[in-house]
């Protein structure tokens, strides 16, 4: 079956490409892939065509612009993905430690993926939150101040 | 000691602010009505003399900016609120948007109704899942109130309110780069002129300011220029966010009048002074693209004129965002400028030949000299790659890329193979530097 979004998704993308002027559907594209990807997990190929069709736009223009922007995964990541903060703060206050500490408990390295695709780890650049350091994104969710207890429980709590 | 100004971080913390009733119940709302009552030009007029500068980071008087939008629109203009807070080290907009959406939105109506603008984009970074869910609630909010619409407060005047994402790329901070994004593209900057108030935004007049910036617009509404201009430095006048972050005992976020401390008061009296009893060494004073102060430079009187940027001041270095990263002694200085070289590497966008490649090459050497494999010569090739961007710290600037990230990458590597050379050699010589790193998970408090 070809691939499509479904028609919630679908609802929430038209309502976006409101907010733009009329031939402006492309200024979507950042909102819609947010919405697609938060559907698919991943924009494949497909993916991406589906979303040039729905604005309008020539499939290699959507495919210049996904690979443009880090947060938007060409292949399937895990359940729960673990950006830990690497920037200077962070790295000031223990977040080599942690990656460390992540890598030996999921046994990956960082940008990969456990083999049963519950974990993804990741590194990000300065998410505004070193007063918090060393600060960790899971998933949506932001934790400051963490440390390798905080963080065994914090993913044996969505384990 | 000098104690906080708090204007716009006024009641952080007290419950509920984020919501509109109690922003209301706290007098938020009441510039919105004032604005209304006086003409776009008078309001224009009272953001200029109040010198309100721009807060991220190029102090740009916002006042001046409005004025260069066009007074009788033919075309639909916009306002963008750049939210895209990535400088390393700074954390305040975050805060501004999480604690207080309202004061930021009151800020951008009436900043949008001064420049007649119809629609206001809110280009949120895509990483702050929480600041865009708690900003788009404040816009329904103001929304159903009537403060976002059609015929605001019965004025005939017509405004829109969006929440734009980012997806994670530092350059999208960048005024002509969040422009790009905004379009539908990569966010590659485009050289100036044409500038975002003659072709900005689906090629319309556009302004770009920072969120701090407008946080402050409600406050010089309400209570005038000539308050406005009786707080802080007589140039910069106003009160300053810093974000202080790294090796002290407090670290947080303290909202002082320009020119009214030192930065030694800044590290060591607000921020609780280095952890754990160790000597200071460095400090960055303003987020990853300002060249780093040794402790004998930090009495400096923090005010933006005293700086060579923005201010032309006497002092060879960049006031910057206000990130403020404080390094104890045994903190490595090759290691710091690595971690900053594989940031701007990661974020250069790849227009420009010398920042394209030069981010990278940069890198390299740097890692290449920590990791015991530097060569002599290696910190020549450094500053002259530095130096092919013209960073404004050393002149003749040669400007040979098409935005300020050339500048952006280039001042640290300047400031830091300036002002620790003798470290940087020692790294070289003896194949690695003797600084025994400290780099423990220690929570504050
Ligand atoms: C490489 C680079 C990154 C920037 N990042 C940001 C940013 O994250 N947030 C911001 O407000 N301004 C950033 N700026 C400054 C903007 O280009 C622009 O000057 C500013 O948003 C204007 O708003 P203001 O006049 O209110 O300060 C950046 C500039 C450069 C050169
Ligand atoms: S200076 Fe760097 S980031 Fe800016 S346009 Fe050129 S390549 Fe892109
Ligand atoms: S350096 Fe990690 S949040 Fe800023």
């Amino acid at each position: 079956m070809a691939i499509a979004l479904s028609d919630e998704t679908l609802k929430k993308c038209e309502e976006m490409i409101t907010h733009y002027p009329q031939e402006w559907r492309k200024a979507a594209i950042l909102p819609v892939l947010h919405l697609a990807q938060k559907e698919w997990g991943y924009i494949s190929l497909e993916g991406l065509r589906y979303v040039a069709n729905l604005l309008e736009i020539p499939p290699a223009h959507a495919a210049g612009v996904m690979s443009f922007y880090p947060m938007f995964h060409k292949a399937p990541v895990g359940e729960v993905v673990i950006h830990v903060c690497g920037t200077l703060s962070c790295a000031l206050c223990g977040a080599g430690e942690l990656t460390k500490h992540l890598k030996e408990k999921l046994k990956i390295d960082v940008g990969e993926t456990t083999g049963d695709g519950r974990f993804t780890l990741a590194k990000v650049e300065c998410i505004a939150a070193c007063e918090g350091a060393p600060a960790v994104l899971i998933n949506e969710e932001l934790h400051r101040c963490v440390t390798r207890e905080k963080l065994d429980e914090l993913l044996d709590r969505s384990a | 000691m000098p104690e906080e100004h708090k204007i716009i971080t006024e009641g952080f913390g007290v419950d509920g602010l984020r919501t509109i009733d109690v922003y209301r119940a706290h007098g938020g709302y009441t510039a919105i009505e004032k604005a209304f009552g006086m003409s776009q030009d008078e309001v224009i007029d009272e953001v200029r003399e109040s010198l309100l500068a721009g807060r991220g980071g190029a102090w740009f008087p916002a006042g001046v900016k409005w004025g260069f939008m066009p007074k009788e629109p033919r075309e639909p203009s916009y306002l963008c609120v750049n939210a895209d807070e990535s400088e390393p080290g700074t954390f305040k907009d975050r805060h501004l948007m999480e604690q207080n959406p309202h004061q930021m939105l009151e800020g951008t109506i009436i900043a949008s109704y001064a420049m007649r603008v119809s629609v206001a984009y809110v280009y949120i970074r895509g990483e702050m899942f929480e600041a865009r869910r708690i900003v788009e609630k404040a816009i329904a909010e103001a929304r159903a109130a009537g403060f976002i619409g059609r015929d605001i407060l019965g004025s005939g005047y017509d405004l829109e309110v969006y929440v734009h994402p980012g997806a994670g790329a530092y350059i999208c901070g960048e005024e002509m780069g969040l422009i790009q994004s905004l379009n539908g593209n990569r966010a590659e900057p485009r050289a100036k002129p044409p500038f975002p108030a003659q072709q900005g935004v689906f090629e319309r007049p556009t302004t770009v300011n920072n969120v701090q910036t407008l946080s402050y617009v409600p406050h010089i509404v309400n209570r005038g220029a000539d308050w406005f201009k009786g707080i802080g430095s007589e140039r910069f006048p106003g009160t300053f966010i810093f974000c202080v972050s790294g090796h002290v005992n407090n670290p947080g976020m303290f909202e002082l009048e320009t020119g009214s401390v030192t930065m030694r008061q800044i590290v060591e009296d607000f921020a609780g002074g280095v952890r754990d009893g160790r000597a200071l060494k460095a400090v960055i004073p303003g987020g990853a693209s300002t060249p780093p102060m040794t402790p004998d430079q930090i009495d400096i009187v923090m005010d933006p004129s005293n700086f060579l940027a923005p201010g032309g001041g006497d002092f060879q270095g960049m006031f910057g965002t206000g990130g403020i990263i404080v390094m104890d002694e045994t903190s490595c200085m090759v290691d710091a400028l690595l971690n900053f070289m594989v940031f701007f590497a990661h974020e250069s966008c790849g227009q420009c030949t010398p920042c394209r490649e030069g981010c990278p090459w940069a890198r390299d050497i740097v890692w290449r000299i920590e990791n015991g494999l530097g060569k002599r010569g290696d910190l020549d090739t450094l500053l002259d790659i530095a130096h092919n961007v013209g960073p404004y710290l050393c002149p003749p600037s040669r400007l040979t890329t098409i935005c300020g990230f050339g500048g952006a990458f280039a001042n640290p590597i300047h400031g830091f193979v300036q002002t620790f050379r003798d470290e940087f050699e020692a790294h070289v010589e003896e194949g690695r530097y003797p600084v025994k790193q400290d780099k423990s998970t220690r929570v504050p408090g």
